[in-house]
């Protein structure tokens, strides 16, 4: 890395003291031990990590990833035509497309969670549909079961797909379709060749936000889980909130961020291979 | 052209986008191995015209041979044809060797015959050394030499283009447009492009279609295009012209047939008098008529002197534009009419003051009566 220029500054002071000073307080916080009564030793201890490696957090980190893997899947499949749509929409609708795609954001995310607690629910509207149809004579368990999990993340993660596609899908010029079309491709062997290859710098955005953010969540799997679904961010959470062993909190933090920035690097080598 | 099957061949074709009439009934045959320009303002339904051909439009009725063979519904991966896109739409994930090898990759073409047919497409355009740049990396003349290879490895039966030399600057377009003649006389299909640069459309093709709100105004030769304008729109589009709006005063009695179908007449025009033209058989003291006359054609004589040609007109020059070999002036009659006449510059000859009074004269021949 080169030398930072005098415009970086401020840049660099930003990360310092919103990201480096914190990161340094969890660093510290995970060599220390918990006290008999939830309070902190400080000092310089492993033990908070050495814990990471049982089988139990074991398992919900690997979890984690499969459910973060899986939701990244689902919304790339569902995202990538909304935003394939809205690209190709006139370009006076296009921002009101988009507009509709943000307007959950205007409200807070617990609230969107209650109310689909609300629609899968034994008594919501999703039960009532399925009876009226005759596909279900009793009320079918839908809330608090994985699958309730799964459709909550896609729901929650949908937009942060959607977006940055659109923004790539958006500058990409229809001219090279044409091309690929006069030079003998079928339309799906022009979307192969042309349109998804140009598409993916936005599809590696989206799958990077929805797949971090999705490891980190704990609010989904909590309301529509009903707690029986633990991923990391919930394991996290509970050390910090509920259990106060802020140490070992702070060890599945750095664990976390272990596997993020590994994930990351394994991308970014696969990007550059190719 | 051969007299077999016309390359192309348009029949009644319309096409519409939503209210707006995009192409309005079109008529065309282009010849094998013609190169044809599809001339027109913005808007006039030429790039319409060209995708329909293309297969990017099918049209709403009208029927689109290539090669004798109906196409108006066929998908473009399936046309005989190719096209030069007009920012060339080359594909930036990919290399020029695999730019050019696309079409052929395509057509499932045996990998041998993919790389020697790329290579030789490269070659033809004087490129074989650049095959693994990116596009990006190469010059907007080199990357117009990777559209057209990478169009012309297919072997084509008819290439289009589309506003081919709009994105170069002056200097390559005008070396450009020598090489695209070559390349077209080297390969010997058809070529067909689209343009709103009439001097692009007078230099390159063979034959010109000029188009105007969807429909052709006229086709033929750049010279006869230019020299005989059908419409007052294309004698005012294509080159520069003095349109002289008149009436038919007296139509001299025919004396000999060889006059190819036309008549000796005089007119009286607005703000020049009486002046003498050749209008079509049938034309009758009363019509009115609107002459164009090229302002190359006009040749202007110092006041006093000795008048050499049957029209002329005492005026004064209003401004002189001194290009080097032409000097082009504006010179207002007595009776308040502007003309633009352009003369070939000569040492023999001083160019003129504004002010400068002059007799401006012109043959019968040379103002030609085009419709409205």
């Amino acid at each position: 890395m080169s030398r930072p220029a005098r415009l970086d500054w401020p840049a660099l002071g930003w990360q310092a003291v919103f990201l480096g000073v914190p990161l340094a307080l969890i660093a510290a916080v995970s060599v220390a031990s918990r006290g008999p009564y939830g309070t902190l030793e400080w000092g310089l201890g492993l033990d908070a990590y050495r814990r990471l490696l049982d089988p139990l957090y074991c398992s919900v980190f690997a979890r984690s990833l499969a459910l973060a893997g899986l939701n990244t899947i689902l919304c790339a499949v569902l995202a990538y035509p909304i935003a394939y749509w809205i690209a190709r929409a006139p370009r006076k609708k296009q921002g009101l497309l988009v507009l509709l795609v943000l307007i959950p954001f205007w409200t807070n995310v617990l609230v969107r969670l209650y109310a689909w607690m609300f629609i899968l629910g034994r008594a919501g509207p999703l039960n009532a549909m399925l009876q009226a149809a005759g596909l279900a004579q009793e009320p079918v368990e839908v809330l608090f079961t994985p699958g309730a999990v799964v459709l909550g993340l896609v729901y929650e993660h949908l937009p942060f797909m959607i977006l940055p596609l659109y923004a790539t899908l958006e500058k990409i010029d229809w001219a090279l379709v044409d091309a690929a079309r006069d030079l003998y491709a079928t339309p799906a062997q022009a979307f192969w060749r042309v349109t998804l290859p140009l598409s993916r710098p936005g599809l590696a955005a989206g799958s990077i936000l929805v797949f971090v953010w999705t490891l980190g969540d704990f609010v989904t799997p909590d309301i529509l889980g009903g707690s029986k679904i633990v991923m990391a961010g919930n394991l996290i959470h509970q050390q910090y909130l509920v259990l106060r062993d802020w140490p070992f909190g702070s060890a599945l933090s750095f664990g976390l961020m272990a596997v993020v920035g590994a994930g990351l690097a394994l991308a970014r080598r696969a990007e550059a291979v190719r | 052209m051969s007299a077999a099957v016309p390359s192309i061949e348009l029949k009644g074709v319309r096409k519409r986008f939503g209210s707006a009439v995009a192409v309005d009934g079109v008529d065309l045959t282009i010849g094998d191995g013609e190169f044809f320009a599809l001339l027109g303002p913005s808007g006039c339904g030429k790039t319409t015209l060209l995708r329909m051909i293309a297969g990017f439009e099918f049209p709403d009725s009208g029927r689109v041979l290539v090669e004798g063979k109906d196409v108006a519904r066929v998908p473009p991966n399936e046309r005989p044809v190719n096209m030069v896109f007009q920012h060339y739409a080359l594909f930036p994930h990919m290399t020029v060797a695999d730019n050019v090898a696309f079409g052929l990759r395509m057509k499932r073409l045996p990998q041998d015959e993919v790389v020697d047919r790329a290579a030789e497409g490269l070659r033809t355009v004087r490129l074989e050394s650049l095959g693994g740049r990116y596009p990006h990396q190469l010059s907007g003349g080199q990357q117009q030499r990777v559209a057209l290879a990478r169009a012309l490895v297919n072997r084509p039966e008819v290439l289009l283009l589309d506003e081919p030399l709009a994105a170069l600057d002056e200097r390559l377009r005008q070396d450009m447009r020598v090489e695209l003649k070559a390349l077209q006389a080297k390969v010997g299909i058809s070529f067909v492009f689209v343009t709103h640069d009439q001097e692009e459309a007078l230099a390159l093709a063979d034959r010109i279609a000029v188009m105007r709100a969807g429909r052709i105004e006229q086709v033929g030769t750049p010279q006869e295009v230019y020299e005989a304008p059908a419409t007052r729109f294309v004698a005012d589009f294509v080159g520069v012209s003095n349109l002289l709006p008149g009436a038919v005063v007296e139509v001299e009695p025919l004396l000999m047939e060889a006059e190819g179908g036309t008549r000796r007449a005089l007119l009286e025009v607005g703000g020049l008098g009486r002046v003498s033209a050749f209008l079509m058989n049938g034309a009758r003291a009363g019509d009115s008529v609107t002459l164009c006359l090229r302002p190359e054609r006009i040749h202007l004589a110092s006041d006093g002197s000795e008048a050499e040609l049957e029209n002329r007109v005492p005026g004064i020059v209003q401004s002189t534009v001194f290009l080097g070999g032409e000097v082009r002036y504006r010179v207002m009659t007595a009776s308040g009419r502007e003309l633009d006449a352009h003369e070939i510059s000569s040492p023999l000859r001083p160019v003129r003051r504004p002010g400068e009074r002059v007799l401006v004269q012109w043959r019968a021949e040379d103002a030609r009566p085009v419709r409205e």
